[in-house]
């Protein structure tokens, strides 16, 4: 303790006010500091999306619909009506890059699974689809210093606040072909995960013997999510050359439940309305493009206490596939993109955009003529997101390896 | 500087381009730097009603201030034609409510000037005592009793308040039954023995008492053929006793050191100025105080300027008089010099002999001090309503504390009063005793940092013998010698956060009854046979509790 502190604290005794206590102003040494983040830009809201696409979708831009042959994404529920054998998918979506906020930067990094997706043919009927895909994901953390002074005294405190959590939805979905080139699909499911956030304040300068002492203030909440998911999808195939597909996926609120001793009550939040549509065309035999776009009316929220701090967003995306390529006898088609998608919630009145380019390829490894039994997608995205105040750039790399007739 | 301006015009230039002046043409932008060097912009936005146009100045100042920013350190001007222009009254104004220092840049195509703010508007207009307080009510009920503290940067903000109070509890309020209790453990532990005469206001006399260990009887020695070989018949021809001192504790002139043969019986570890034999079972009295009736063998000089030790000679007698296993060898020491006080780190006896296969050469051996303690008088006492923790032997100062469940809080936030501040054990964040040195004569005054534990009593009615519990606070408090240097406003802050927590909760981590008896005592009993006086509950400064209470809001989902 300084002499300062010590006098401060003399006159105190000296005066001997019993049973005070007077509220110590703040001042601020350095503002919030990034420590960790996914992204600070999904410091906002509930976090940054989380789309439950596979890597070829990644790779050729699209915003999850159209693109020919089968799979489960539960953007494009209609497409698993090509899954004419049992099918099991797994995507990995690990990221890195950097965040710029004023004069500060900070790598951001993160591991995401985006998607797990199973599906099954019943008998001559269709096929039955089990999902687990992300939705809002929000990772960081984040440091400031602070001085608490009151009259000549001062004390220095440091603050860490940690966000960690995701949501996502599991679905099961019955995806049919009616004839003509027509499929529709329905799936139903239910929204799930936790999220956990937490402050402490230390007083002083913190030795690593002080952890003991244990002078610091902690504050930490726990929420888990639940919500309910209904999605509608069709499909049209003209002959092999035009896919043009649609869907639209129903929200209800997602309701946060305080676990344990949280406080702060229950929140309850809207989950916005989806609707995408996409198309693809074959415009040689080997090469094939796509194009997507897709709405989501988000709730609008002036407070910002929303899942989401503004209204209904677009994303759009295109690419092409070309699969005129092999590898140890093996087709490895090649794909590029380019995708947009604005986010969801806005920082310091400006609204939030993320783009990119991809680029990946296909390995078939195992295949009979149309049917792919198994096959690994890759990936990369170089893309950023920008806001007035707050840049990211980052690099995005996704894995998806599908095996069928298991 | 420059650098720190060029970014400012940059961002200037920037707003400057954003102005909004359709009916002057006259474009301005301004680029506000803040304590922490976060910069903010503004531009001019005019109006077709004149009077409201809003100054690029004070545009910036609008967002530093709305993202929580109050202090400024320069701003930078960017005009669009005309020479450098200053900012209008109304921004001197405003800006000078803020930082009325402030560096001022402008730059126009014509060139560029600096100002001071102080220069521009030596004298702003400021609100007065009464004026003032009226303006603050007004504040504060236009705000309502928010405790917000907007604490962010340009896009990262932390989404919750946090809001730190400080408690001072007196001592009427948080502490009860206060007790001093002494004589734990004997001045034999303390590891630094004293030295004194007519020292300080006591006039303390310290004596070092030494007991030498076995007198060596063999050498090793190097025998005319150069073969190293053990010698069992070593004849000791005389040596020197040597005393080290503290000298971190030196006396600032030569001090004068006697040195004198004990001849009766004493035990070392209960030896008093009174008594050479105190333990449980016997008590012997010196045949005269502070070391019977010892034989003067040497006088020795120590100047600290010199050296660190002091050099008493031995002649084979004394030695003889050690050779033996009789518990009434021993060295006593005495201070001559009058007011003088050193204190003594070790004592060994050094010894020339003489070789039985080699006449022609002396040899050197030693011993070390087996037992090394000290007496003394008088004895520490404990002055009315004072507290007293260390010494040797040591004091300790227990009490009970309980803990309101509330305070009142006294804050600008909470101008209709009424407002509490619940004492809760979640919301604790740090709690210290504040302690005020009592006045101590110069033999007891500490001279080293002396280290405080403060421990929980679970079983008071055990007192003053009842076990300790585990220390509150590691590492314990440090009290460097300066706090009891008679400064005026010199306090000493003991941390007892988990303990004061326990009490709130009424509960310890481990789900025990969280005990509210307290004992403050010396990390090591005895340390040093300086201690910590303290003034007591009846003083004009009694002991305080400080408490560090904070409070968060916004933790949730959002």
């Amino acid at each position: 303790m300084n002499a300062r502190a010590r006098s401060r604290i003399a006159a105190r005794v000296a005066a001997a006010a019993p049973f005070t206590a007077a509220v110590l102003a703040l001042l601020a040494l350095a503002a919030p500091r990034p420590l960790v983040a996914q992204s600070l830009i999904g410091s906002q809201g509930l976090g940054i999306p989380l789309e439950a696409l596979d890597g070829r979708s990644r790779a050729m831009g699209s915003v999850g619909i159209g693109l020919f042959g089968g799979a489960v994404l539960p953007t494009d529920p209609a497409r698993a009506s090509g899954l004419t054998v049992p099918t099991i998918s797994v995507t990995i979506q690990p990221s890195r890059g950097a965040a710029t906020i004023g004069d500060q930067s900070v790598p951001i990094e993160g591991t995401r699974f985006p998607l797990l997706a199973l599906s099954y043919p019943v008998r001559n009927w269709g096929v039955a689809t089990l999902s687990y895909g992300g939705l809002l994901e929000q990772n960081w953390k984040a440091e400031r210093t602070l001085r608490l002074v009151q009259e000549q005294d001062s004390i220095d405190v440091a603050d860490t606040y940690e966000s960690d959590g995701s949501v996502g939805a599991a679905r099961v979905g019955f995806a049919r072909a009616l004839g003509g080139g027509f499929s529709v699909a329905a799936n139903l499911g239910f929204h799930t995960g936790t999220q956990v956030r937490s402050f402490s304040r230390t007083i002083g300068v913190v030795e690593e013997d002080d952890e003991v002492s244990g002078d610091r203030f902690r504050e930490r909440g726990r929420w888990e999510m639940t919500g309910a998911t209904f999605g509608l999808g069709a499909m049209w195939d003209f002959r092999d050359f035009l896919r043009i597909s649609g869907s639209l996926t129903w929200s209800g609120d997602l309701q946060a439940t305080p676990v344990g001793q949280t406080e702060g009550g229950e929140a309850r939040f809207e989950l916005p309305t989806e609707f995408r549509v996409g198309a693809s065309a074959m415009l040689t035999p080997v090469v094939a493009a796509t194009l997507g776009f897709g709405r989501s009316n988000w709730t609008p929220s002036e407070s910002g206490a929303g899942a989401a701090a503004r209204g209904a967003v677009t994303t759009f995306g295109g690419g092409m596939e070309w699969s005129g390529m092999g590898l140890f006898g093996r087709s490895l088609p090649v794909r590029v993109g380019y995708r947009r998608a604005e986010l969801p919630f806005s920082i310091d009145a400006s609204t939030p955009t993320e783009s990119g380019f991809a680029a990946g390829f296909g390995w078939n490894l195992l295949e009979t003529e149309d049917l792919i039994i198994a096959a690994f997608d890759f990936s990369y995205e170089r893309g950023a997101r920008a806001t007035d105040s707050i840049s990211e750039s980052f690099s995005r790399y996704t894995f998806s390896f599908r095996a069928s007739s298991f | 500087m420059t650098d720190a301006f060029e970014r400012l015009l940059k961002r200037a230039r920037a707003a400057r381009e954003r102005a909004y002046a359709p009916y002057s043409g006259f474009q301005v932008g301004a680029a506000l730097e803040t304590a922490d060097g976060a910069v903010f912009s503004g531009c001019n936005v005019e109006n077709a009603s004149y009077g409201l146009t809003l100054c690029a100045e004070r545009s910036a100042l609008a967002a530093a201030v709305a993202r929580g920013h109050r202090s400024f350190t320069r701003i930078a001007l960017s005009t669009s034609s005309g020479p450098p222009a200053s900012p209008c009254g109304l921004c001197r104004q405003a800006l000078a409510e803020f930082a009325p220092g402030l560096s001022i840049r402008s730059e126009s195509p014509e060139g560029t000037a600096d100002w001071s703010l102080a220069t521009l508007l030596p004298a702003p207009f400021r609100l007065k005592s009464a004026a003032r307080a009226l303006a603050a009510v007004a504040a504060i009920l236009a705000g309502a009793c928010g405790y917000e503290t907007p604490t962010s940067v340009e896009g990262l903000t932390f989404p919750v308040t946090v809001v730190t109070s400080e408690v001072h509890l007196s001592h009427d309020q948080f502490a009860r039954g206060v007790q001093v209790f002494g004589g734990f453990g004997r001045a034999s532990d303390v590891t630094v023995p004293l030295v004194a005469t007519e020292f300080g206001e006591d006039d303390l006399e310290a004596r070092t008492l030494v007991r030498f260990g076995p007198i060596p009887r063999s050498a090793s020695i190097r025998d005319t053929a150069g073969t190293t070989v053990t010698d069992p018949n070593l004849t000791l021809v005389g040596g020197r006793a040597v005393l080290r001192f503290d000298t971190l504790a030196a006396p600032s002139e030569p001090v004068t050191l006697s040195a004198s043969l004990i001849s009766e019986r004493w035990h070392p570890p209960s030896a008093t100025f009174v008594h050479a034999v105190d333990t449980l079972g016997e008590q012997v009295p010196w045949a005269g105080l502070g070391g019977g009736d010892a034989t003067p063998i040497a006088t020795a000089v120590w100047d600290p300027a010199e050296s660190d030790s002091a050099f008493f000679a031995i002649d084979t007698l004394v030695i003889k008089a050690w050779d033996t296993e009789d518990e009434a060898r021993g060295m006593l020491v005495r201070m001559v010099t009058p007011g003088a006080r050193v204190k003594v780190r070790s004592a060994n006896l050094v010894m020339d002999a003489l070789p039985s296969i080699r006449s022609d050469t002396m040899v050197t051996t030693d011993t070390f001090a087996e037992h090394l303690t000290f007496i003394y008088d008088p004895v520490a006492s404990l002055p009315e309503g004072a507290l007293q923790i260390g010494g040797a032997p040591a004091w300790r100062t227990v009490f009970e504390v309980q803990l309101p469940a509330s305070v009142p809080l006294v804050d600008e936030n909470c101008p209709s009063g009424g407002c509490t501040l619940p004492l809760t054990a979640d919301g604790i964040t740090q709690a210290a005793l504040v302690l005020t040195p009592g006045p101590t004569g110069a033999a007891l005054r500490p001279t080293d940092t002396l280290f405080v534990d403060a421990r929980p009593i679970p079983s008071p009615e055990y007192l003053p013998r009842a076990p300790l519990g585990n220390s509150i606070h590691v590492p314990v408090a440090q009290v460097p010698p300066e706090a009891f240097a008679g400064e005026e406003g010199s306090v000493v802050e003991i941390p007892i956060t988990s303990f004061v927590r326990d009490l709130a909760r009424g509960m310890t981590e481990d789900s025990v009854p969280a005990p509210n008896t307290l004992a403050l005592l010396a990390a090591i009993e005895p340390q040093s046979f300086e201690l910590m006086r303290f003034l007591g509950p009846d003083s004009s400064s009694p002991p305080l509790l400080r408490i560090l209470v904070s409070q968060l809001s916004g933790m949730s989902m959002r």
